[in-house]
């Protein structure tokens, strides 16, 4: 049984420290060559960042910089890419409409619509939202299908891409998601419903209509994108959901938008939102009432005032004296 | 023709604006990060009108404005800010902010503001 002998016990340690100094050295050889990588991208980019930006904001064709650009391949191609899209965020006019022709052109939306149906989620992803930078229109549908995703990483890119396609379908695509588990988080959707919003007519009609949808938070992203679109003409439906939702979740998106969008027509809805039972809903109506011209909420504020009420009483005392009528000649 | 700072920490924003901007005449300098300006603000006093991002890691456009108002100075600044912090342009104005854009911007419509601010002596 004595099968530790020395010598054995030192080819063991010599092993061992060998095996040690393989893998430092191997770390060390992975570290460098991914520096290397990244020194040769920077590189690459140095060269193709002038020539992008030069493309972008050309008064006049340049046949040989767009030849150069159209032709460029290989890991320089990558980065031309690369350079392209990241400009094509930063702009809009014709400047833009020029890169997405390069990119057309370089044969990108393919290779594109492939990656956006890879098994993985981060190339799924990643393809979608440059997918949804160019808005071509035939990537329409993928996009809006995309918004059904089963990854909901891949879900909430795809919702934000819709919003290049703002309307009625992409309105319904991302509020649907809303309707689920939950996984997707309101604030994804409420971005793209507000840039969907902003930019069609349908959209805002469907975002009005989703106020009276029957999942609550549907409701809710509804009432804080048309808040945050400070779309004044819908204070009086902003103020019937503060009144009768029965949702506190719902009457807060409400009243939290009324402190934008309130008019003299939400006062008698804000000041029912004061006496609400749930404390921020009560907040967010004080708010918004003192938000509006002190000549439509005058006799509000004072009904507020008298009672006292542990959250409210302290922000209103918070608040700067109204003038008082004496003070004008 | 006037000397404008560009500060921004996207290399191909720098490159977009400043050409644009030496395309119009003007003397560019650039800088990567809210407190590289502040250098170049030490050093050059002869900046008219500086152009900064408002999304920057480390001091962000806000925080230079801020700095530099406190300090008594009277540059014009332009800040370029993404469309979703447009809320957050309040910080923007009472900080000193003379003028802003949001992105995605037109090169041309840059031009023409900086040009306008200039022209306001
Ligand atoms: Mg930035």
């Amino acid at each position: 049984m004595t099968l530790l002998t020395p010598h054995l016990i030192l080819v063991a340690l010599a092993a061992l420290w060998t095996l040690i100094a393989a893998t430092v050295l191997l770390i060390l050889l992975s570290h460098a060559l991914r520096r290397g990588r990244s020194r040769h991208r920077e590189e690459l980019d140095r060269r193709a960042r002038p020539l992008v930006v030069r493309f972008a904001l050309a008064e006049e064709d340049d046949p040989a910089l767009e030849g150069t650009l159209a032709r460029a391949s290989g890991a320089f191609g990558d980065r031309v890419d690369e350079r392209l899209l990241s400009v094509l965020e930063t702009l809009r006019g014709d400047s833009r409409e020029r890169i997405v022709a390069l990119l057309v052109d370089r044969g990108h939306p393919p290779r594109l619509r492939r990656r956006a149906r890879s098994r993985r989620t981060t190339v799924r992803a990643a393809a979608l939202r440059r997918l949804g930078q160019l808005a071509l229109p035939t990537d329409e549908d993928l996009i809006r299908g995309a918004t059904a995703d089963p990854s909901p990483v891949v879900a909430a890119i795809a919702i934000r891409a819709a919003a290049s396609y703002p309307g009625r379908a992409s309105v319904a695509a991302a509020l649907e998601r809303l309707r689920g588990r939950g996984e997707v988080p309101a604030l994804v959707v409420v971005t793209s419903l507000i840039a969907q919003g902003a930019a069609s007519a349908d959209a805002l009609a469907a975002i009005r209509e989703g106020l009276v949808d029957p999942s609550s938070r549907v409701r809710a992203a509804c009432a804080q994108t048309l808040g945050e679109l400070t779309s004044t003409a819908d204070a009086a439906a902003l103020g019937r959901l503060l009144r009768r939702d029965p949702t506190p979740g719902v009457q807060l998106a409400a009243a939290t938008a009324l402190e934008r969008v309130g008019r003299a027509s939400a006062v008698p809805a804000l000041l029912d939102g004061t006496r609400s039972p749930w404390g921020p809903v009560r907040t967010h109506s004080l708010l918004a009432l003192l938000a509006l011209p002190r000549e439509v909420t005058a006799a509000a504020l004072a009904e507020v005032a008298r009672r006292p009420d542990p959250l409210l009483t302290p922000l209103l005392a918070a608040q700067p004296a109204p003038p008082s009528p004496e003070a004008h000649p | 023709m006037a000397h404008i700072l560009v500060v921004d920490d996207d290399p191909d924003i720098v490159e977009l604006v400043s050409l644009k901007l030496r395309a119009g005449g003007h003397e560019v300098t650039v800088a990567g990060s809210g407190e590289a300006a502040r250098d170049v603000l030490a050093s050059r006093r002869d900046v008219d009108l500086a152009v900064v991002d408002h999304m920057m890691p480390g001091m962000t456009g806000v925080d230079l404005v801020r700095a530099l108002r406190a300090e008594g100075s009277q540059l014009r600044i332009l800040m370029l800010t993404a469309r979703s912090q447009e809320r957050d342009l309040e910080n923007g104005f009472t900080a000193g902010v003379d003028d802003y854009m949001t992105k995605p911007f037109s090169p041309r419509e840059l031009a023409a503001r900086v040009g306008a601010m200039l022209a306001r002596r």
